[in-house]
């Protein structure tokens, strides 16, 4: 827009090359373990300077309005990062990848109130040429469902809003239409056959369109869509950069809206799925989550990525790995052990709770840990590491079925009513890593798969140790 | 000459309220013109490039600290939104500006913290 | 209630009904355990081990008999014995009753309650009272070593210096508790490993344990009955399979085999001809001997070597020498089914848990187990 690029001064274009330069060595750091906390910190200064660049903007004149926000903003922002735990983050990013569509959306209405809606002396409204009206048109659509998306995808991760996908009928076809109408209004606006009131309708429509956009996906998605999202606002501010001819908001955006995308393709593949399949699969019944049969159980089952997993293997104290015939069905006994030796090098305590009758034989576990050379010590028999479970972090359950069903202490009348079993349901977290759904020995449903605290991995034993080994390995 | 050079990274209308100059091509359009236009196309589509090769190269588990840290990257909205809140007039761009500020702010300032903390666990060896 | 152990008689029985731990358990749960003198040694307990948890010691038999309520052994008591137990007393030991009929009547007719932990049902909650899969393991493990013991060579791989030593091969015939046991120490070893066994759902338990599964030819229907034991074969079946079995036996250096029927004699796995196939110096364990032998060539209690050079070993009670953790299982089990049946110290024998009416034999004077009666019938028929 003509009237903000005039009044760039030298120093400024300057401090956004040396901030656009930090933004992209600090996201090269973010790579590696070791160097990622530095990146952060050199992408933060980033900021700093471009913020300082803008500072001396020539249109900025009065500063009442802009210390109070920035306090203001300041303020609330740090204390969501250090008051809210740890478990909410993605909560927490959703909220503020919300608050960044907010912005950008207010800062398109603003030019647009301010180049055609109330032109200052000496410019009309024709002015503004029809690229930039079609750039703030794309500025406010996508900060405003950029917006709506995030308060829904925090509401979801909060469960405020029922996880379960929200559908109707030919869902896909009234949200499709409704983008198109929204385009259709851009159309308008740039060749200006639409009333300029009708960047409101937009921005009305996009608001909605935000809300309709993320209901019909399942809330274990909910991270895919924030990276959408985060894409989106990178995108708004790129667009935004093009009607500013700002081109350290070009690179962000673009650095932004390419990572975004980028990393929901790839959480769609770790969890087996397409990006299609996440974002538009629950409507009509098919697809939008694993497919698995709980036979009579109450509840689905929560299904879980390895990547997810590993990061709660990742920030866990204590572990405790129950190994069971799977295990030794699928020979995984080798890879457990070197995924154990990963977490211990971490610092993690890590046990293997033996029941006396996991597996097929009495000793069945034994044998197979021996042979993959884990230290006797590190095997528990289950009346010394039941107390344990309710001071662990995660217990990892590989392969065991009957061992840990809670049913054994409470349902009479089940095969396994009453036979002791490792109370693994105890733990903070419960992973279990099964090739399906189906019973074990006993041939009864396991209920603990549905409790709360309980994540199923589905895969191969032996892939899926492998797998965590490689993710744990930074 | 070197002022000559210095001024033409500036924007062309800049160039016209100071000094004459040779032919250049200059929009109708007050702002952007066509070379204008495309060299940010050529900035946009290397940084989309850029970026895209810098995250492939992220492991995973460090996918969430990413997603965290390029989401605090995106309140560079709060650019523009210094200069909305900052305008002479009119007084509603002032309000929706601060507002923005305010928004912005929340993310740039969140979005590095909450990153840093996750990030803050990350190191190597015992703990 | 008063609990009582007396000395196993029986020749070459090792063990003993009660450990230490036992019988601070039973003492927690309310029970008085009198314990004959003598009764742990073959199993290294002193006596004086057993009255530091808290027993009484009784020198005399007839003494320590009288006024019992529930009496622990490991064989069945001689009839001698089973003379002194008070009548309406509770016996708890392995009676194997499809087959010793005179010591069932017996004890029927002094109405005692008599339980055979070798009958207790193998459900999921039971496995802690299971004797056979306690002895088998033992077994088993044990097999192995007097494999290997009587080979001429070693069972791993070595290539040293002076020549290379090919690893020795190991077939188990029976992939139950105690194949499954042979075929891990047989691999703790290092010797190359097969397992075979009717039932085809056992190959990945087989595999699990880092063995090769022995293909013959496609057994066509079920051959795993309900209580998960290998149902009996018909004679056409057993015959292609022995001839199949011929040619692989032909390259084993030690064949263990372990398959019984429950209640009948075992089956005979192992003719003349297919022994005469083996190589000189290989070597038969045979763990049914007891029951008469899997191989057609086994003399049971004894070890000898067949004309063709093959060593034949047939062990009986072979969790014997390894007493100190078989009566450390034993009494485990034994202590795990009594707690189980005992409420307040008191016992009910007429309890309908499924656990406790498996394993009755006799009560009131009668004998009430099903299988044991249809046994009978069979016998008598």
């Amino acid at each position: 827009m003509q009237g903000l690029a005039e009044l760039v001064p030298m120093s400024t274009e300057w401090l956004y090359l040396a901030a656009a330069v930090l933004f992209i060595v600090g996201i090269r750091d973010l790579s590696s373990a070791e160097t990622a906390r530095r990146g952060n910190l050199l992408a933060a200064c980033g900021m700093i300077l471009a913020i300082v660049g803008t500072m001396q903007h020539g249109l900025i004149v009065q500063w009442g309005w802009i210390v109070v926000g920035m306090v203001a903003g300041g303020v609330i922002g740090l204390v969501m990062a250090v008051f809210m735990p740890m478990t909410a983050m993605p909560e927490r990013i959703a909220i503020v990848n919300g608050l960044g569509g907010a912005a950008s959306g207010l800062v398109g209405i603003c030019e647009v109130i301010r180049h055609v809606i109330l032109p200052p002396e000496g410019t009309s409204a024709s002015d503004f040429s029809s690229f930039h009206v079609g750039v703030a048109g794309l500025e406010i659509m996508l900060g405003a469902m950029t917006f709506t998306g995030s308060i829904v995808a925090f509401g979801k991760l909060r469960g405020l809003i029922s996880t379960r996908p929200m559908t109707y009928p030919f869902q896909n076809v009234v949200n499709i239409g409704w983008l198109l109408v929204m385009l259709y209004l851009i159309f308008g606006l740039v060749v200006g056959s639409l009333d300029p009131v009708f960047f409101f309708v937009l921005a009305g429509m996009a608001l909605l369109f935000g809300v309709m956009f993320v209901l019909p996906i399942g809330g274990a998605d909910m991270p895919v869509v924030i990276a959408m999202l985060n894409a989106y606002s990178g995108l708004a501010a790129a667009a935004t950069g093009f009607v500013l001819s700002n081109k350290v908001l070009i690179i962000a955006g673009a650095l932004d809206g390419s990572s975004g995308l980028l990393l929901s393709l790839l959480m769609c593949r770790a969890m087996n799925r397409s990006l299609t399949n996440v974002l538009f699969g629950a409507v009509g019944g098919s697809g939008g989550g694993a497919q698995f049969s709980g036979g009579e159980l109450q509840g689905d089952p929560q299904s879980i990525s390895t990547v997810e997993a590993a990061e709660r293997l990742f920030d866990a104290r204590r572990v405790i790995i129950v190994p069971g015939y799977g295990m030794a069905a699928a020979g995984a006994h080798f890879a457990i052990r070197e995924m154990a030796d990963v977490l211990k090098e971490r610092g993690i305590s890590v046990k293997y709770a033996i029941h006396p009758v996991a597996g097929r034989m009495p000793g069945h576990m034994n044998v197979l840990l021996a042979d993959a050379n884990v230290p006797y010590d590190d095997l528990v028999e289950m009346e010394e590491i039941n107390p344990e479970f309710a001071e662990t972090d995660v217990a990892l359950v590989m392969g065991a079925n009957d061992i840990c069903n809670p049913a054994a202490r409470t349902a009479e009348g089940s095969p396994i009513y009453g036979m002791p079993i490792l109370d693994v349901d105890k733990a903070a977290q419960v992973i279990v890593i099964k090739r399906s759904m189906s019973p074990g020995f006993a041939g009864i449903p396991n209920e603990l798969f549905v409790a709360p605290n309980c994540a199923m991995l589905f895969g191969d034993g032996k892939q899926v140790a492998e797998q965590l080994i490689e993710t744990l390995s930074l | 000459m070197s002022t000559v050079v210095a001024l033409a990274c500036l924007r062309p209308e800049m160039l016209l309220a100071h000094e004459t100059l040779p032919a250049v091509p200059v929009a109708t359009d007050h702002g952007v013109d066509g070379s204008e236009l495309l060299i940010l196309l050529y900035i946009f589509i290397l940084a989309s490039f850029l970026g895209h090769q810098l995250i492939l190269r992220v492991p995973p588990l460090l996918h969430t600290p990413l997603m965290s840290g390029t989401n605090a990257i995106s309140g560079i909205s709060l650019v523009g939104s210094l200069v909305a809140a900052g305008l002479a007039e009119p007084v509603i761009c002032n309000v929706l500006g601060g507002l923005a500020v305010g928004c912005a702010m929340c993310n740039v300032v969140g979005g590095f913290a909450i990153t840093d903390r996750m990030l803050a666990k990350f190191r190597k060896g015992s703990r | 209630m008063k609990v009582v152990v007396p000395r196993e008689l029986a020749a070459g029985e090792t063990r003993v009904a009660v450990t230490p731990r036992t019988v601070k358990r039973m003492d927690r749960a309310g029970l008085v355990v009198h314990i004959e003198s003598g009764a742990g040694t073959a199993s290294g307990i002193t006596d004086l081990e057993f009255r530091e948890a808290g027993a009484t010691i009784v020198a005399d038999r007839a003494d320590l008999l009288s006024g019992s309520e529930i009496v622990l052994c490991v064989r069945p008591p001689d009839s001698e014995t089973i003379d002194q137990i008070p009548t309406a007393a509770v016996l708890i030991a392995v009676l194997d009753p499809m087959i010793e009929h005179a010591v069932v009547d017996q004890l029927a007719a002094r109405s005692i309650s008599a339980f055979s932990l070798d009958m207790v049902p193998r459900i999921a909650r039971a496995q802690s009272m299971d004797v056979l899969s306690s002895m088998s393991t033992l077994t088993g493990y044990q097999a192995v070593l007097l494999a290997a013991m009587a080979l001429p060579g070693v069972m791993p791989y070595l290539t040293t210096a002076a020549g290379t030593l090919h690893p020795s091969q190991v077939l188990v015939l029976g992939a139950g508790v105690a194949g499954l046991q042979a075929i891990a120490t047989a691999r703790r070893l290092g010797a190359l490993v097969w397992g075979y066994d009717i039932r085809p759902v056992v190959k990945e338990q087989v595999e699990s344990l880092g063995a090769k599964f022995l293909e013959l030819i496609d057994t066509s229907g079920a051959s795993e009955d309900a209580g998960g034991y290998a149902k009996e074969q018909s004679q056409d079946q057993a015959a292609r399979q022995q001839q199949a079995m011929t040619e692989h036996l032909a390259q084993m250096d030690a064949v263990i085999t372990t398959a019984l029927i429950p209640g009948r004699p075992a089956p005979i796995l192992l003719t003349t001809e297919m022994v005469q196939a083996m190589k000189p110096g290989s070597v038969i364990v045979d763990l049914a001997a007891e029951r008469g032998g899997n191989c057609e060539l086994t003399k049971p209690g004894e070890n000898f070597t067949s004309d063709s050079g093959v060593t034949i070993l047939g062990p009986l009670h072979l969790h014997c020498t390894v007493p100190a953790h078989a009566s450390l299982m034993y009494a485990n089990n034994v202590a795990n089914f009594l707690l189980h049946m005992c409420r307040d110290g008191q016992i009910d024998v007429e309890s309908e848990d499924e656990v406790v009416c498996g394993t009755l034999v006799t009560r009131g004077g009668e004998v009430v187990h099903e299988r044991v009666l249809a046994a009978r019938e069979a016998t008598e028929s």
